[in-house]
Order: C-alpha cells, then structure tokens, then sequence
C-alpha cells in the first residue's frame, strides 16, 4: 500500500532531519575543511587522495542517531507509521542515508576531479577508489544502523571511532609481534587462514583500508560486513515494538 | 469480518512478570462510536497499539479488514525540527492527497476542531498539549479514515474544544466513520458511544449495546462502571 509515496514520504522526513542536524552538518563540513587545508597547503592530488581516504566517514557521520532516538522518543506512533510503516521508514534510512552522502561526497569528488584533469594528474584508479569508498560508506552506514538500535545521541559514531583509534594503536604497539601480518597487509596477500581472519577483523573496525591498491581485491569483505548488518537490522525491525 | 472492522482473539501481552492483558476478545463494530473504558493500567493503551501494530501480542490476533485507519494518541509527539505545516505536507504526501486542496482542507478542517492555522508556522513540539492534541487530530481528518482509533481524546482540551471533538466524533459517525474512544472519562463518552467495553487489569469485563446496558440495569455508564469495579473488589 502507497509504497512509492511512502518511500518519498521517508526521504522527505530523512533528508530534512539531516538538514536541520546542526550536530551533521557541523560533523559533515570537517572532512571537507580538512580536504581544502591540505588542498592548500599541498596539492590537488594530496587532497584528493586526502579525500577519497577520509570520505567514507561522511556515510558514518550522515548516520548519527538513527534509530533509537526516535524509537524511544514516541513520534513513530504517528498516523504515518501505522500498518509497519514505521519498519519501512527505519529499515529505508539506510538507503536514503547513502543516497543523500554519495550525493554529496560524488559532488566534492568530481570537482576536485575536474580541477585534476586539467593539469593532467587525473588516474582513473581513483574512480575505483571512489567506487569502493562508497562500498565503504555502505558498510559505515548498516554497522552504525545497526548499533543505533542499542546507542542513542551519536554514541554509535563515536563507539566506531574509538575502535578504530584501539586498533591504530594496538596495531603500532604491537608492531614487533605483529610483523607478520603488517607485512600482509604492505603486500596486500593473506596466506594462511590466521592472516585472513585476522584481515577480515581489521576490515570490519577499519574498513578504510580496502581503499589502498593492494587491498581492493579485499572489498567483498565490506560488501559481506554490510549485508550481515543489514540482515541484523532487518531482524531487529522485524521484532521492533514500539513501548513507549 | 461482516460487520466489524477489528476483531480480536484472546489477545496477551505480559511486560516482564506483569500481565498486561489477558485473553482479551472483542470486536468493534462498523458505523459505530465504541467507547473503550477502563481505569489507568487497565491496558486500554496496550490493546490499543496492538490493534495498530505497534505492539505484538503474545499469543492472540487481531483481524482487520482494509478500512483505513486513523490514529490520534494520548499525547501525540512530532519530529522536533518539524512544522505544523511540514507535518500535514507529509501527511498529504503519503496518503496521495491533492497539494493544491490541501490548503482549502487545512482550514476546513482547522474550523471543524478550532485549531488556530497560525501556528502552522511554527514546530509542532512547541505547541502546547492541547495544540498538539489538534494537530493531531487535523493530521487524522485529512486523511478521512474509515476507522479512527483515538487514545485518550479529550486530553489538554478546554471546554469549547471538547464539545468541538464531541460534535465532530458525531458528525464522523453520520458520515458512516467508525470511532474507536478509550478513556477513562465515562461520563464525556457516555453522551456519544453506543457501544461499550470495558476492561479491568487486562480482561474485558462487559462488551455490549450501550441501550441494552441501560435497559437491562436502569442506571448510567459511570454506575455501571463503579458497580463492576466494586463487584470485583469485595470478589
């Protein structure tokens, strides 16, 4: 029933939401100051590798308080939502949420590569890695979703941050143990069952990594970790009762 | 289905080790008001968003047939950052309703309840609580429901405002509407309601034509409430 005008209805709300987030916003405008700061103080090729490293947190910033908030708040018990249209709402904002960041990292991508093809310095490898950044941004956005059910006032960003900077720095002090599997990770090539495991681990805390060349053949995994946390959203929506 | 648009069957919900309702059955009848009575916890709300989905019951369900639903809930709550306006613009949106009416049916409808179109303007939290009540219910005619289920109905409305609701739950009937009323204010849903249940700590008590109650026990609705209570009190 009304399924196209519930899905416009569900950008409406979305994207005016996110619009009037001065907390996004504010959050969102940082990548791109930083992308202009080295943009001057560099060059046009750092920024842009500066940017196509940093944009997939864009998608984890779109996604700060997705679900709980407004689960708990009350205001899904509106005429709107009856009939589970609250399920559809909290399910489509994944793909409304990437929609909205690709729309906006895709506009800062393609000026900065505009201005690159001018002075010839334009490598398409950097449209793949714009593509697997998005693949990326996908898997920030199911996995921050999904820990919105249990976080609420943007702790779920937050919750991936300090795991990343745990595992940056686990990383570095234990590099002396861990030569091994640095030494992967340079090559991009897991041998053993041990190394891959350990891969797909840092893979699921720091996806970023699949963006370097050596690791792009590693991509299937974001793909994997976004439609396991899909999948687990899904099942805590199908199950959602609204309590309030 | 026939003549009902809800029929529920031995519905259950525990919240913990609390039992919400308990076997709950009833039904509510087409073209009709219902009053739906019970003290506070008596889980009218419980049963109510069950009916709407919000909730699942334990064990029991609910038939319903494909009449639209409308909803107005005790204390009604918006997306903070939204107008008046924006509300009824979604609202508009999702159930296909002709934007360029939809001023014309703001202010009919605005008219029918007293709500003042000004405040459109300005975000629906900071309306007071019988604003929001309004807007809510202006939210719910717009989109012309065969049933409207309202939770509480007369919660932060003055005066002149409820007997505006009362009026228009009559003129909805007229109109061939189905009203679903849950309250705990008999003696305002005895003036409209023509069928009544009531339910006591999760079981439904009496389900009946509210004539029939009356002929058969020659007294009003509130007695009739008060004298099960105590009935079931002194056991």
């Amino acid at each position: 029933m009304f399924i196209e005008s519930q899905f416009q209805m569900n950008f409406f709300l979305v994207k005016k939401k996110l619009l009037r987030s001065k907390n996004a916003l504010f959050i969102s405008a940082l990548p791109l100051v930083a992308v202009l700061y080295v943009l001057l103080a560099d060059s046009l090729n750092t920024a842009l590798k500066f940017f196509l490293f940093l944009f997939p947190y864009l998608f984890l910033f779109f996604s700060g308080d997705m679900m709980k908030d407004e689960i708990d708040s009350g205001i899904l018990e509106n005429v709107i939502f009856l009939e589970d249209r609250y399920r559809h709402y909290l399910f489509q904002k994944n793909f409304i949420l990437f929609v909205l960041a690709f729309l906006f990292s895709a506009s800062i991508f393609f000026s900065l590569t505009i201005a690159s093809l001018l002075p010839g310095t334009f490598k398409w490898f950097y449209l793949f890695q714009f593509l697997a950044g998005t693949i990326i941004g996908a898997y920030y956005i199911a996995l921050s979703g999904w820990l919105s059910f249990y976080f609420r006032g943007g702790a779920n960003i937050i919750i991936v941050i300090v795991g990343q900077i745990t595992a940056i720095v686990s990383l570095f002090f234990s590099m002396q143990e861990r030569t091994g599997f640095l030494y992967y990770l340079e090559k991009g090539e897991f041998p053993n069952l041990i190394a891959k495991i350990k891969l797909s681990l840092l893979v699921l805390i720091i996806p970023n990594f699949l963006i370097t060349k050596n690791l792009s053949s590693y991509l299937f995994l974001a793909i994997l970790g976004a439609g396991l946390f899909l999948f687990l959203q899904w099942h805590t929506i199908k199950n959602l009762e609204l309590k309030k | 289905m026939g003549e009902n648009l809800i029929e529920s069957f031995n519905l259950s919900k525990n919240y913990g080790q609390i039992q919400a309702l308990k076997e709950v059955c009833f039904s509510i009848k087409k073209g009709t008001i219902t009053a739906f009575l019970g003290e506070n916890g008596a889980g009218k709300t419980t049963t109510i968003k069950i009916i709407l989905g919000f909730l699942k019951p334990d064990s029991g369900i609910v038939k319903k047939g494909n009449a639209r639903i409308g909803y107005v809930p005790d204390r009604p709550l918006f997306f903070p950052w939204a107008t008046g306006e924006e509300i009824l613009e979604v609202t508009a949106k999702l159930f296909r309703i002709d934007l360029f009416r939809l001023p014309g049916l703001i202010e009919n409808t605005s008219a029918r309840i007293g709500f003042d179109q000004a405040l459109l303007n300005r975000k629906a939290q900071t309306y007071s609580m019988g604003n929001q009540k309004k807007m809510s219910y202006l939210q719910n005619l717009l989109i012309k429901p065969e049933l409207l289920v309202v939770d509480e109905p007369f919660t932060g409305l003055d005066p002149i405002s409820i007997r505006l609701v009362r009026d228009l739950f009559l003129e909805l009937k007229k109109e061939g509407k189905t009203i679903f009323l849950s309250s705990h204010l008999i003696s305002e849903l005895e003036k409209i309601c023509e069928e009544v249940i009531i339910i006591r700590k999760g079981q439904v008590l009496l389900e009946d034509n509210l004539k029939k109650i009356r002929q058969t026990t020659n007294s009003d609705l509130e007695t009739i409430f008060l004298s099960l209570h105590q009935k079931l009190l002194t056991g």
